[in-house]
């Protein structure tokens, strides 16, 4: 009997012949081609530079909470039940390894930046980093710590000599500035961090509400007069001058101005005092370390007003720590570095990045174009760095420029760019120097410049450098919150025009008080802001904010 | 001399093995494996952790429920304190040997070091057990339990008599 009509089998598998047998050199390339893009991944695959599921939940939040309040989050570093940073902890050169060490103060942060890296005993292992003074593209003044040193004891002793009393430094980004800050530190002197460009009547209250003794100003920055005549209590004046302004004699008062105002030149008293030993003293005469005044600029009211914070030392230094420890261990500020800071080292966030910076023995670039506002491209006058801090202003400006330029280079590296940042794998930039890292900043309720998440994103691939955008109140030392820089996703947060913030730092906590309009219920936690901890001024703050808690854990506005 | 194929015909038959099934069909594999790797995926996320508990002013009529029945949490008082004892179940739970001080307060009968009923305030209207008659050794004993408890349980509560009752309008 002959065979059925072929069977199922049978017929797929003359079908299959059929179309084998349409095999020709076209095919072979396409297989080769196929072959190729399945293998191509084996050789090329980078990992993601951190695991993804430790950015699905960035921040712990304690298991109990109180009614009317959300849940307190921390950083993974210092989770529910265990103490938050509080200090540098600082050990004695020679003492055991387990031994805790001691808070700290800003002395510590500068003997570290003098001594260079140190091991266990107190070795020294590399070479102290350096201050450089950027005056332009061709004059990059360099000053060794042992020099500056040397500065911090003649403008201290000048200062002790003449009257004691709390300090006003009203100067731009200078390494004038951070001598003068260290020198109130080591000889028991208050400093008072004024933002420069102010008018002279908000000059004068703020003397007036500090009880400021002596002024450190830029020379010509102020009609003296006038300025005498307002707040008459100024003991001393010293005047930073600049270096094609020297040739003039500022000693010189004019007539019938403040009799009892001591007026001195910088330049003339490290000159003097040239002779003077570089040896720091170590005990501070009268006992405590002295507290940081900072005025902080109030850009919501309409008139000029400010508010002083003081922060105690012990509030900067759980600050520095935590901005020290909350980098990746294989992206933490090193002797390597070279750090810019475009905003204005008056404002605490800057400061204490600058301070972490100082005691992780890296290289500071200092520029007198220095502000909120000032254009991106000068920190890169004369100098590589391989950080820059720039208030958001900044960031946005040059954002917005490259957004003009790169407009129309949407291509191909663009894309294949932007594949690699969905990855996790930060892609390298190309030509634009060293700069790995840009630190940006939010201030509590004071309309700042927003960052949205795309603009955070475009910028990442225009710059090559990661990102850390910071929340951050006036009256806590550093940040509140701060992004993790290998967290390169584009999240976007409800209706808000801004990115997220990221986890709490390891020097406070924060909670969210229920107002009428936002009530924390089950896992959603929104609210107003409450900020404890360590670096807190006070210990408690609430913050003029409402924000809430993402789905992974970040800090972020409502 | 033989025709030679016109090159109408030559072009089609090229066109022909371009275009063959095989072909299409690996050319089709290729471009779907390529749209699946370049489409991108969403970020990874984590499933949400156990809400966090409030914590409540418990008077010992409101704690009395939480002694691990009809799948309630587990709770026990030290000292004015409520500490959340689930993750203990096997001992303080229903069928446990602690069974008894489930949703009470166990101060006493952790000073002394006793499970039975009359270590346990009887009367849940009144005021707390104020621990009179205890000596220094029970005290101490109790210090030990508390410090113990703090180390290994929640607190999720304090615990006040009726008299003292706060007022939970919600």
């Amino acid at each position: 009997m002959a065979s059925q009509s072929t069977s199922i089998l049978q017929q797929v598998d003359s079908q299959l012949e059929q179309i084998l047998a349409g095999w020709n050199i076209y095919t072979t390339v396409i297989c080769i081609i196929f072959g190729l893009y399945l293998i191509y991944p084996l050789f090329y695959y980078a990992d993601p530079d951190i695991h993804p599921l430790l950015l699905a939940r960035q921040s712990s939040a304690s298991p109990v909470r109180q009614p009317g309040e959300s849940a307190t989050f921390r950083s993974l570093e210092t989770p529910y039940g265990y103490p938050l940073k509080t200090g540098l902890n600082v050990k004695d050169p020679g003492a055991p390894k387990w031994t805790s060490g001691k808070d700290g103060d800003l002395r510590d942060v500068w003997k570290r930046a003098v001594s260079g890296p140190v091991d266990n005993d107190g070795k020294p292992t590399g070479e102290p980093g350096k201050v450089l003074t950027v005056l332009g593209k061709e004059e990059v003044v360099e000053h060794s710590f042992a020099k500056l040193s040397g500065e911090i004891n003649a403008i201290g002793q000048h200062v002790k000599i003449h009257g004691q009393g709390r300090v006003a430094i009203y100067l731009p980004n200078s390494v004038e500035l951070i001598v003068s800050l260290f020198a109130a530190t080591f000889y028991g002197l208050n400093p008072i961090l004024i933002p420069p460009d102010q008018t002279l009547d908000t000059l004068a209250g703020i003397l007036t509400e500090t009880r400021a003794e002596v002024l450190i100003a830029g020379a010509g920055a102020l009609p003296l007069n006038e300025l005498l005549q307002k707040y008459k209590s100024l003991k001393q004046i010293i005047w930073v001058v600049e270096r094609t302004s020297r040739h003039m004699d500022w000693n010189e008062v004019p007539e019938g101005v403040g009799g009892k105002a001591d007026i001195a030149v910088w330049h003339d008293i490290i000159d003097e005092k040239a002779s003077t030993p570089s040896e720091l003293p170590t005990e501070i005469p009268g006992g405590a370390v002295p507290d940081v005044l900072c005025v902080v600029e109030d850009r919501m009211s309409a008139l000029d007003s400010y508010e002083i914070v003081t922060f105690t030392q012990k509030n900067i230094v759980a600050a520095v720590a935590a901005q020290i420890s909350v980098l990746p261990r294989n992206h933490r500020l090193a002797p390597t570095d070279l750090l810019t800071p475009l905003a204005p080292l008056t404002d605490i966030y800057p400061l204490t990045v600058t301070l972490a910076a100082l005691y992780s023995n890296a290289s500071l670039a200092l520029t007198p174009v220095s502000g909120s506002n000032v254009p991106y491209t000068a920190a890169f006058q004369g100098v590589s760095p391989t950080i820059v801090i720039a208030g958001t202003p900044t960031i946005s400006n040059h954002y917005k420029s490259e957004q003009r330029f790169q407009s129309q280079q949407l291509g191909l590296s663009h894309w294949w760019k932007s594949r690699s940042l969905d990855a996790g794998v930060m892609p390298k930039a190309s030509g634009t120097g060293n700069l790995r890292l840009i630190y940006t900043y939010d201030k509590s309720n004071s309309g700042s410049v927003p960052l949205s998440p795309s603009e955070l994103y475009a910028l990442r691939l225009f710059t090559g450098a990661r990102f850390v955008y910071a929340f951050t109140d006036p009256r806590v030392a550093g940040a509140v919150a701060q992004t993790n820089i290998l967290d390169y996703a584009k999240r976007e947060t409800g209706e808000s025009t801004h990115s997220h913030f990221g986890p709490p730092l390891s020097s406070v906590e924060i909670k969210m008080k229920d107002t009428d309009e936002s009530k924390s219920e089950g896992n959603r936690s929104v609210g107003q802001l409450v900020i404890s901890g360590p670096a807190v001024v006070g210990g408690e703050v609430v913050a003029d904010q409402v924000t809430c808690i993402t789905d992974e854990n970040t800090l972020a506005y409502v | 001399m033989s025709d030679q194929p016109s090159f109408a015909e030559t072009s089609a038959t090229q066109a022909a093995s371009i275009a063959s099934p095989i072909n299409l069909i690996l050319f089709s594999l290729l471009i779907l494996f390529a749209y699946f790797r370049f489409r991108g995926s969403p970020p990874q996320t984590l499933p949400k952790g156990p809400e966090p508990i409030v914590f409540r002013t418990f008077t010992p009529l409101t704690l009395k429920p939480y002694n691990g029945e009809n799948n309630m949490p587990v709770y026990l008082a030290v000292r004015g304190k409520v500490f959340d004892v689930t993750p203990g179940r096997n001992f303080y739970g229903p069928g446990g040997p602690y069974e008894n001080f489930a949703g009470r307060d166990a101060s006493r009968g952790l000073a002394c070091g006793s499970f039975d009923e009359d270590m346990l305030t009887k009367d849940l209207n009144g005021p707390l057990d104020n621990l009179s008659g205890l000596g220094d050794a029970e005290m101490e004993a109790l210090q030990g339990w508390e410090e113990r408890f703090n180390e290994k349980y929640l607190v999720v509560g304090k615990l006040v008599p009726v008299s003292e009752a706060p007022n939970e309008a919600s």
